[in-house]
């Protein structure tokens, strides 16, 4: 089990506190949907606790031990970063894009281990890409990019998985089948941090969503407890309608204040 | 997972031709029965030493500066994700000519033989640490922009040397060292660069897993543990020691380290790290190659090398722009 400790996190920029004062604990086992309206500092906070970015005030451990104590290597093979967006620059084939994210457990030069190659088939084959191997990753549509970038960062078996709104100009039947396969780590006991703007998605499937607004956490808890009308209206400044439980469980919002 | 054997090997062969014709074509043609002797024995024979004392260093320092500017080209497209970056547009060829003409000017490389080249990398990694410092993180075309301002800063300053040279003679031998040549080239030329290409060409290999990883855009590949300020450095000090070295021995040779990598890449599956080896051996083949037509090619006073892989490697500049404008919405 492996546990992430974030205390009195700040991030500066251009004078104001974008990520202000933010505290949280999350372990192995658990899908945390970062809810909240644009520009509440969700990108950035999931950039600081993959450690890519240096935050200025507070902490991020990963067991005990400091980001910025650990081998780039090792962070890498401990934990898995997709951004928004996440794109290829060169038409490279399916297959080698997935085994990209095995970067950080391969010697500096050489061949790629027989074990390795046998890892890429089957994370392959999970993720249902096996019709598109060698396809150029340019080429693929936005939900088999997903799925590919998925992949990517998977196939290294990280603990933890950092995304940045995942199922953002996806179809419905994309969004779907790249939500559940986030939550299915939880049961391989992986930790999920995602950030999500569906939030009908988010109360089905996440076992605990963090609310942020303008740099802080004002809540965090299970689904049920978050997703309220009351604080849907002060997070996202518009009335909410909620209905149902578990998988049959709706968000929506109403009208503007 | 493919190999790149195959390519490599046919490269190889090219290189191998093309090598062993270079050392029969020129101003005297020698038969290839000759050359093997050439190779073979030394002698006072006179096709002898036109081989040994002028063929043979003049095609070693064609494959040696040829391979830099390939791998060179091949790792700045990868680090840039960029296929138009090469030594010339980012302004290292011009910071190395700059540093060259500054060794020449002030008498400096009759004292001491290697300061050519090491003012040629000096100017090399000044310019490139330019470019890198003005263009980053503005995106492709503030990299191009700041190389540009750089080639033209470095430009203006040769002219200025040109332009306040003591005698004719001097801006002469800087003019016609300018634009490029092999000709005249001896061992020594060979044995001043080669250890500068050797240690720029093998700073330059070791960066491959790293620019893969950066095919994923920079905060992926530092999620990968790319260590992005690291992977710039070495592809600063590669690409200046390499480059500035073979620039400061002949002069400014364009649009090699643009052509190669794009003309091997879609035999690598566009791999960035797939792409350095094979870049290299193809830069060797069209040095040599080019060479080899200004030796063939006669129009009065022989072609100088950098003009002619200009005159041949604009057209494909020109082509990418075409392309540009139809892709372009």
């Amino acid at each position: 089990m492996t546990k992430l400790e974030v205390s009195s996190l700040v991030i500066r920029r251009g004078g104001r506190n974008i990520v202000n004062d933010v505290s949280l604990s999350a372990r192995t086992g658990e899908f945390i949907a970062l809810v909240g309206a644009n520009g509440a500092g969700k990108s950035t906070l999931i950039s600081v606790i993959a450690g890519l970015m240096k935050p200025d005030g507070g902490t991020v451990k990963l067991d005990g031990q400091a980001l910025n104590a650990f081998r780039r290597q090792d962070l890498a093979r401990l934990r898995a970063y997709v951004p928004q967006n996440p794109f290829c620059e060169w038409p490279i084939s399916v297959e080698r894009l997935v085994a990209l994210g095995l970067t950080p457990s391969l010697p500096a030069m050489g061949k790629m281990p027989e074990a390795y190659i046998s890892k890429i088939a089957e994370t392959l084959d999970a993720f249902d890409l096996n019709d598109h191997r060698d396809q150029p990753a340019t080429t693929l549509s936005g939900g088999e990019l997903t799925r590919a970038m998925l992949a990517r960062a998977l196939v290294g078996d990280p603990q933890l998985l950092f995304v940045d709104e995942p199922i953002a100009g996806l179809d419905p039947r994309h969004a779907l089948d790249t939500i559940k396969r986030l939550r299915r780590l939880v049961e391989t006991d992986k930790l999920v941090i995602a950030s999500l703007h569906d939030l009908t998605l988010a109360m089905r499937y996440a076992t605990r969503i963090v609310a942020m607004h303008e740099g802080r956490v004002v809540a965090d808890g299970t689904p049920k407890e978050i997703l309220t009308p009351a604080l849907l209206r002060e997070i996202f400044d518009v009335d909410a309608c909620v209905s149902g439980e578990g998988a049959g469980a709706f968000v929506d919002f109403v009208s503007t204040v | 997972m493919r190999t790149n054997i195959p390519l490599n090997a046919s490269l190889l062969v090219l290189l191998a031709a093309l090598f062993f014709f270079s050392l029969l074509a020129g101003r005297v043609w020698i038969p290839p029965s000759d050359a093997l002797n050439g190779l073979f024995a030394s002698g006072s024979d006179l096709s002898e030493i036109i081989i040994f004392e002028l063929r043979l260093p003049r095609a070693v320092l064609a494959v040696l500066i040829g391979a830099s500017l390939g791998t060179a080209g091949a790792v700045l497209q990868g680090l840039t994700r960029n296929p138009l970056a090469e030594p010339f547009l980012l302004g290292v060829s011009a910071g190395a000519s700059l540093g060259a003409v500054i060794a020449i000017y002030f008498g400096l490389a009759a004292v001491f033989s290697a300061a050519t080249p090491l003012l040629g990398i000096a100017g090399a990694f000044v310019a490139t640490s330019i470019t890198f410092a003005l263009g980053w993180g503005g995106g492709t075309l503030a990299l191009i922009l700041a190389g540009a301002a750089v080639s033209g800063l470095g430009g203006a300053l040769i002219a200025l040397s040109l332009n306040l040279a003591p005698n004719a003679n001097a801006a002469y031998e800087i003019m016609n060292w300018l634009m490029g040549s092999l000709a005249d080239r001896s061992w020594d030329h060979v044995f001043l660069v080669l250890p500068f290409v050797v240690i720029g060409g093998a700073i330059l290999i070791t960066t491959g897993r790293a620019l893969d990883a950066l095919s994923l855009g920079e905060a992926q590949a530092q999620s990968l543990g790319v260590d992005l300020l690291h992977l710039r450095l070495l592809v600063l000090f590669g690409t200046a020691t390499a480059v500035g070295a073979a620039t400061s021995v002949t002069g400014v040779i364009g649009f090699i380290g643009l052509v190669a990598p794009h003309l091997i890449r879609p035999w690598t599956g566009h791999q960035p790290s797939r792409v350095i080896i094979p870049a290299a051996l193809a830069g060797a083949v069209l040095l040599l190659g080019a060479d080899i037509a200004t030796r063939i090619i006669r129009l009065g006073p022989e072609l100088k090398l950098g003009v002619f892989t200009s005159l041949i490697g604009t057209p494909f500049f020109f082509w990418h722009v075409f392309k540009l404008r139809k892709t372009a919405p």
